[in-house]
């Protein structure tokens, strides 16, 4: 891919979190410490001097990947991030959309409701999932989270939507039109530090990361960022192969209900 | 950037078919996902529906639902090219119209069937694209199998789709007309044996090339400014929209009509001397600007950026404009005090009327607008980020328009 | 020290608490522990009960085995995870 058509992208993502900063009373990020949130957070750097200037929380169910945790400390204090970290408990048994026993979008309301939040900006690409080709750079949610997918906003040129109804908030999706490579090349481009996982050891690597548990790693050697992005061109396994999939399957009913097709 | 292309066209006309049979010929989706819809295909007792590659939601294939905008990406030669397929049935103009206004391709597949043909939808899609300004129409003519591989059947609809373009007056800077069969993927991305009558190009190949831009149309810099990024220390940030801005030139402040100077530029976080039109900017004035910024624009000496509380706008209604009326342009909201229409057109027959009051639904108007208060604007086709804006009556989305 | 850490790991198996989790930590740093593996007990964690019985394997810099620790913490009436305790080692990936 061209320089250019990553300039675009990039160009695109600051617009839209300048955006965002602008029409929310009060902005957030999620950062999960993966490479597409840590791209997203240098992108909001690029936007802002240098500084992140919202907080950015991490929900966190305990079970993260200890280099993970060791990732988000250091990244946090060399990017002076303003960071929240919203713990989800683990309950007895899990009930609906879950990870592994926690309910991350439990914890999530309340540290939205806590510090009152009107707009989340968070990292998800269009190319990960067939469910996200729906989404649009802002997205309104409704005090429950829901989506009404099927009363969407119309969202046009760069007219972005603003005003959630009453207690709800804006989801907001600098990346959405970012491909996997594409976050790679930036991240190599921008010397953005990564989490040492997503690095080949002992002939496996981590390609997507969630918890310990729902993660697996793919066969892989690449050592370096180059060579994940020649491995990527050349595979033809989708990208969240690696993440357990009867939670895949949850996740993907649990957003088609939310879409009314349930 | 990649080329995003916007698929058209009538329900059952086969774009499904048409996008799934070329992400398979361009070997752009894994072999698991073809052996799904295979399987797909098998389980609902149909023959192999390339269709099915794109609708990845089991639910959704099961009850056979129309989904709503879906994407699909492939490479060809190292162009990378997107496909935003969108809502075909009317309730969701508005969905389909979010979709197509970030291509700046549009595929419209019309069915060669006698019975199918250049139906109203059809029209209404292909007049929407032209109003978002898509500047690249690629036209499928779908399903020549069925018709015999007839030359005369594709000429003849070919016709009547560039007699509909002239009758409505709109324009394409470019139009290209493709005979196909989605089904047998025959000049898809291989020449057919059947249409050797067919001396153009394959479809893939019309769709990799790169549409014009109009990226020259105006030379001189223009930037909208977006508010304060540190309103103590008074950086404003804003994006360039033309040409190129520069620092210590003599610069107008819009609506504000004041001449200003930037003493230190910045792209992204980046010192620089210049910033060129798609680049995201801070900036430090010489004079510390003491006014709300949002909204404001600024522009090289020769820029002709003017600002006024009336423009002159083709616009196209989806539901009923009334009470409350606003216009959103560049992100940015505006009262309106009134609409004034010159003259509608009838979208399916050209036909014009003179002073109408009312502009029926899904048609278009030349019409003046008045803003309560003075709007930075510009020819859509000179400075596309100042001269289109969606309508508001009400707070909910009623249309959109380009200025002229 | 290579038996107070041994001490800790042991005692973090029967009584995973906060307080035995912050002394492991304190242990970690000067122990011969480079790596991990999580193994999950039903293979899965879908219950509470999964989490507790599943663990992490330590491993010396030659990727040999050094003991497990639980990765939950026992505090009153609830359990949280506690892999950020074993912050510093590398998955073994293996």
């Amino acid at each position: 891919m061209a320089n250019e058509e990553l300039k675009a992208l990039v160009e695109g993502s600051v617009y839209i979190m300048r955006e965002a900063k602008m029409n929310a009373r009060k902005v957030a990020a999620l950062w999960s410490m993966g490479k597409d949130s840590t791209a997203m957070l240098a992108l909001a750097r690029k936007a802002f001097m240098k500084k992140v200037p919202f907080p950015v929380i991490h929900i966190d169910n305990g079970i993260d990947f200890p280099e993970t945790y060791a990732f988000r400390e250091e990244l946090a204090e060399s990017w002076e991030l303003d960071l929240i970290v919203a713990k989800s408990k683990i309950k007895p048994e899990i009930s609906g959309y879950s990870c592994c026993g926690s309910n991350k979008t439990e914890a999530l309301k309340e540290v939205m409701k806590e510090y009152g939040f009107d707009a989340l900006i968070v990292s998800i690409r269009r190319d990960e999932h067939g469910i996200r080709a729906k989404e649009r750079y802002t997205s309104p949610r409704d005090k429950d989270f829901n989506w009404n997918y099927k009363n969407q906003q119309a969202e046009m040129w760069d007219n972005y939507s603003s005003n959630p109804d009453g207690e709800g908030h804006i989801r907001v999706h600098p990346l959405l039109d970012w491909r996997e490579t594409d976050i790679w090349r930036y991240t190599k481009e921008e010397r953005i530090p990564i989490n040492p996982l997503y690095l080949s050891r002992n002939g496996n690597r981590y390609r997507s990361l969630g918890c310990v548990h729902c993660t697996s790693p793919v066969r892989s050697s690449a050592g370096n960022i180059d060579e994940i992005i020649k491995e990527l061109e050349d595979t033809t396994e989708e990208e969240r192969a690696g993440r357990d999939q009867d939670k895949e399957k949850e996740y993907v009913m649990e957003k088609l209900r939310a879409l009314g097709y349930m | 950037m990649e080329s995003r292309i916007v698929v058209l066209g009538n329900k059952d006309h086969g774009k499904s078919t048409l996008i799934g049979s070329l992400l398979m010929e361009t070997g752009a989706v894994t072999a698991q996902r073809v052996d799904d819809a295979r399987k797909t295909s098998e389980s609902l007792g149909r023959k192999f529906e390339p269709g099915y590659i794109l609708d990845s939601f089991e639910e959704e294939r099961k009850n056979e639902m129309t989904i709503d905008t879906t994407r699909a990406y492939l490479t060809y030669k190292g162009s990378r090219i997107e496909f935003i397929d969108v809502p075909g049935h009317e309730e969701l103009i508005k969905n389909m119209m979010s979709g197509a206004s970030y291509a700046d391709s549009a595929l419209l597949i019309v069915s060669a069937r006698e019975i199918e043909g250049f139906t109203e939808q059809s029209r209404r899609h292909l007049f929407i694209a032209s109003m978002l300004g898509i500047r690249k129409l690629v036209v499928a003519i779908n399903k020549m199998d069925a018709v015999g591989y007839s030359d005369r059947i594709f000429e003849n609809t070919k016709r009547e789709i560039e007699e509909y373009i002239m009758k409505v007056g709109i324009s394409f800077r470019e139009i290209f007309f493709v005979p196909v069969s989605a089904y047998n993927a025959e000049n898809l991305c291989r020449p057919s044996g059947n249409m050797r009558w067919y001396n153009g190009t394959v479809l893939v190949e019309l769709l990799s090339w790169k549409s014009v831009d109009n990226g020259d149309a105006q030379k001189e810099g223009v930037a909208t400014l977006r508010g304060f990024l540190d309103r103590e220390k008074g950086i404003v940030m804003g994006r360039v929209v033309a040409g190129k801005i520069m620092e210590g030139e003599e610069l107008s402040l819009m609506p504000q009509g004041s001449v200003m100077r930037i003493t230190e530029l910045f792209v992204g976080e980046q010192k620089k001397e210049s910033a060129l039109k798609g680049e995201n900017i801070a900036f430090v004035p010489e004079e510390r600007i003491s006014s709300e910024v949002r909204g404001s624009v600024i522009s090289s000496q020769g820029a002709g950026i003017e600002s006024s509380v009336a423009l002159k706008a083709r616009i196209f209604i989806v539901s009923d404009i009334s009470g409350d009326v606003s216009i959103k342009m560049n992100g940015i909201a505006s009262e309106c005090a009134a609409i004034k229409v010159i003259e509608t057109t009838d979208i399916m027959t050209g036909k014009r009327t003179g002073k109408a009051r009312i502009i029926p639904m899904q048609n278009t108007a030349y019409a003046e607008i008045e803003t309560v208060r003075p709007l930075v604007y510009a020819q859509f086709r000179r400075i596309p980020e100042l001269g289109r804006f969606m309508i508001y009556s009400n707070g909910s989305f009623s249309g959109i328009g380009l200025v002229e | 020290m290579k038996e107070k850490f041994e001490g800790i790991v042991r005692e973090l198996s029967v009584s995973p608490s906060r307080h035995n989790w912050e002394r492991f930590r304190m242990e970690l740093r000067s122990s011969s522990a480079r790596y991990y593996r999580i193994i999950f007990g039903e293979g899965k964690i879908a219950r509470q009960q999964d989490l507790k019985s599943s663990y992490a394997e330590l491993y010396d810099e030659k990727e040999s085995p050094l003991g497990k620790v639980p990765i939950f913490i026992e505090e009153g009436e609830g359990i949280s995870g506690a892999t950020e305790y074993l912050r510093g080692l590398l998955n073994i990936n293996k």
